[in-house]
């Protein structure tokens, strides 16, 4: 295995929001569809804070 | 099953011993990042609208894991606060109060789930597809570090680069939701007899 990276976090951030359309489409219940729109947010909050984490400038 | 596995595990570490070690801290982002997209997965797909909650429960769990795998506490611990101890409660709430929590779901369409499968499968391939092409670099600009202090004062800032104006559009917005939602729940039914 490989040491985790910026593209690990983004394979993870990717996976989560498409499983969270897949959930989207498929249910017919509010509370279910309200739940997979959480994972599709978590999953946007993730490559934010994998982007921030990574391509952090850093000049000392 | 279980000897096999043991054996299976062994040969690994055999195999891998010419190699890079693996060290500790890559096992555990591995486990956090397969706790949850299993766990996603199963909230997705499982029946039974209670055991979905639970399931959502354990996949926030692990996202805020890998923010503390990433030593971003105060994201992390507000990831628990917010979503944890926040939404994953109103859901629960929400289950109870509208739906009867024990009964399964009504069984989907074929169809339908096959389309949903289908086009979320041909997005990730997509996004994939664009990553694995796309070198990301570096920024010039030197963000602040994510302390707590450094936080706080960037999101009350008035000065240039602080955060002080939309932190106050978001708090007008929530107002308007809660008036909102008082509102609608007011609103009495007109009477039908």
């Amino acid at each position: 295995m490989i040491e985790p990276g910026l593209y690990h976090m983004l394979f993870i951030s990717t996976t989560l929001f498409f499983i969270g359309v897949y959930g989207f489409f498929t249910r017919r219940n509010l509370v279910t569809m309200l739940m997979s729109v959480e994972l599709i947010l978590n999953s946007v909050n993730l490559n934010f804070i994998a982007f921030n984490k990574y391509l952090w400038y850093d000049n000392e | 099953m279980k000897k096999k596995k043991g054996k299976k595990k062994k040969k690994k570490t055999l195999l891998g011993r010419g190699e890079a070690i693996m060290s500790g801290s890559t096992v555990i982002f591995y486990l956090l990042a397969a706790i949850t997209l299993v766990s996603a997965l199963l909230a997705v797909t499982t029946r039974m609208i209670f055991r979905a909650a639970i399931y959502l429960l354990f996949a926030l769990i692990g996202i805020a894991g890998i923010y503390f795998w990433l030593q971003y506490e105060f994201i992390a611990a507000v990831q628990i606060i917010v979503y944890v101890g926040g939404i994953v409660v109103l859901i629960i709430f929400s289950i109870f109060l509208t739906q009867q929590a024990g009964e399964q779901l009504p069984k989907q369409k074929l169809g339908r789930q096959l389309f949903a499968a289908l086009a979320s499968f041909c997005g990730l391939a997509l996004v994939m597809l664009q990553l694995a092409q796309h070198a990301f670099v570096e920024t010039g600009n030197k963000a602040i570090e994510p302390t707590v202090a450094n936080i706080g004062t960037q999101m009350l800032g008035v000065e240039e680069g602080g955060y002080s104006l939309p932190f106050e559009v978001v708090s007008m917005l929530l107002l308007a939701a809660l008036i909102g939602c008082i509102v609608i729940a007011l609103k009495s039914k007109p009477e039908t007899e």
